[in-house]
């Protein structure tokens, strides 16, 4: 049995292309189509259904201890108000999830993968052990849409009390929202500027409606998940599941500096410390193709007629009109030429520079 | 609702066929179209290349992905849609018309009555659905 967010009937209604995501029935795209939505993003404002996605909050005396120890990140010494990326691993250094921690007031907040948010919960708790704290999976309870794209700013403020002030990437605030509080963050998955809305799920579709009324003059339209998947490509952000995974482990997947070596102890560490030891044997690595080639999920990267890697996530970009992907590939292999195994047919690969397209997030 | 237009046979892959004389037209049905969303390429056969029924024939690309054009029945290829290779989108704007894809030069034009009526297409999209 799918489960359904509380903007499922919106998302049928309006006609979308309903698709299975991490067991819930999600919009692919609407009758706009995956191209327009995107372009729509990156040059006016898109809106996004994620209450699929994972909350779970952690508090108590050790919170930050604790999660200095499961998590690759430093979190203890974060100001309210700040928000961080980092990975959840296992003992021998995979990755079980990626995840963003919100140091509120009372809590820390860990919004998580939707596929992963049962595995993170009970990982979670099986790790708490001495730790003072309390874990609790408010997935079912709170909700998340996405606003992003440059005119979020000028679609959201003028529903706040006290407006956004000199709200900064990464940073959120608490506040409140049609009456029921609500964190706010300038973060997102897209590379423009844009807010999280974390609202009790039974006021989703009525922030949704008020967003969707306040944002029509702007052009704001609303996003599925394909042109999530295209706009997350083109900065080059990791997605669980294709970059990241039990059997990647961060420092193949480029994710180095989200993991602070300088933290006492915390899972994974060792695993990786003889990582590093032994040498990385595995890098990602960016890739563009000339006419008409789309590189996708799964695709063989061959280099002097030997198989090296695998294309991890890989698509067409609808800003640079050419196909994009990340690939796993053999360390070392410097300026070898890359082909990519088409159905049979080698195609060259141009190797790139991240993010493919510039990100205008507002630092 | 996608359309079906009556006068067009169909196969179960989602390729629609008109029929004139010894030489049928091709593209791909307005469901087939809207599933698969954004078309970006379409690799077209080469005239004078010959197809079994059932054989890939051409490749269409949406941003979601990949889908093979099988060809209906045998035949050779007498004319592609050189269009599609700069305005791939046709094939979603316009997918019974300016979007078709390639003509093939039929042999046993008998194969043609196997092929699926509007009707007996309608029943089977409604069955994916």
């Amino acid at each position: 049995m799918l489960r359904k967010t509380p903007l499922y009937s919106w998302h049928v209604s309006e006609g979308a292309n309903m698709t299975e995501f991490a067991g819930y029935q999600m919009p692919l795209h609407y009758k706009t189509g995956i191209i327009e939505e995107h372009k729509n993003v990156r040059l006016r404002a898109g809106l996004f259904d994620l209450c699929h996605m994972g909350q779970i909050q952690v508090k108590g005396r050790q919170a930050g201890e604790y999660l200095d120890y499961v998590l690759t990140q430093k979190v203890s010494d974060m100001p309210d108000g700040l928000v961080r990326y980092g990975l959840l691993l296992d003992f021998s250094g995979g990755t079980i999830d990626d995840l963003m921690v919100y140091k509120r007031k009372e809590d820390y907040l860990l919004v998580v993968n939707a596929a992963n948010k049962e595995i993170d919960y009970t990982w979670l708790l099986e790790q708490k052990g001495l730790f003072d704290v309390e874990i609790n999976d408010l997935s079912d309870s709170y909700g998340i849409i996405a606003l992003q794209g440059p005119a979020s700013e000028n679609i959201l403020a003028p529903l706040l009390a006290d407006g956004l002030g000199n709200l900064k990437y990464l940073r959120f605030i608490e506040t409140e929202l049609l009456e029921v509080p609500a964190t706010v963050s300038r973060t997102g998955y897209t590379g423009t500027d844009g807010f999280e809305i974390y609202l009790p799920l039974q006021a989703i579709p009525a922030l949704w409606n008020l967003l969707l009324e306040e944002g029509k003059s702007f052009g704001l339209l609303p996003i599925g998940l394909g042109a999530r998947d295209t706009l997350r490509l083109e900065m080059g952000y990791s997605l669980y599941g294709h970059e990241l995974s039990r059997e990647i482990n961060p420092l193949e997947a480029g994710l180095k500096w989200a993991i602070k070596f300088d933290k006492d102890d915390f899972i994974g560490k060792d695993a990786l410390l003889k990582v590093k030891e032994e040498g990385v044997k595995r890098e990602l690595l960016a890739f563009k193709t000339e006419g008409r080639v789309i590189p996708r999920n799964g695709y063989k990267i061959i280099a002097d007629d030997k198989e090296v890697g695998f294309v991890t996530s890989g698509t067409y970009s609808p800003t640079l009109e050419v196909g994009i992907a990340l690939g796993l590939v053999e360390k070392g292999l410097g300026d070898k030429e890359f082909y990519l195994d088409v159905r049979g047919r080698l195609k060259p690969l141009e190797k790139t520079k991240l993010p493919f397209v510039e990100a205008s997030v507002k630092k | 609702m996608s359309k079906i237009p009556s006068d067009l046979r169909y196969t179960r892959t989602h390729e629609w066929v008109k029929v004139d004389g010894d030489t049928i037209t091709v593209g791909i049905t307005d469901y087939a179209q809207s599933e698969l969303g954004d078309v970006v390429f379409v690799e077209l056969p080469q005239e004078g290349d010959d197809f079994e029924a059932g054989a890939a024939i051409a490749t269409v690309e949406s941003v979601k992905g990949v889908s093979e054009i099988y060809a209906p029945v045998d035949g050779v290829v007498v004319a592609v849609n050189d269009e599609l290779e700069n305005v791939p989108e046709l094939i979603n704007e316009d997918p019974y018309k300016d979007g078709w894809i390639y003509k093939l030069k039929v042999e046993d034009l008998s194969a043609i009555d196997d092929l699926l009526t509007a009707e007996e297409y309608e029943a089977q999209i409604a069955k994916e659905e």
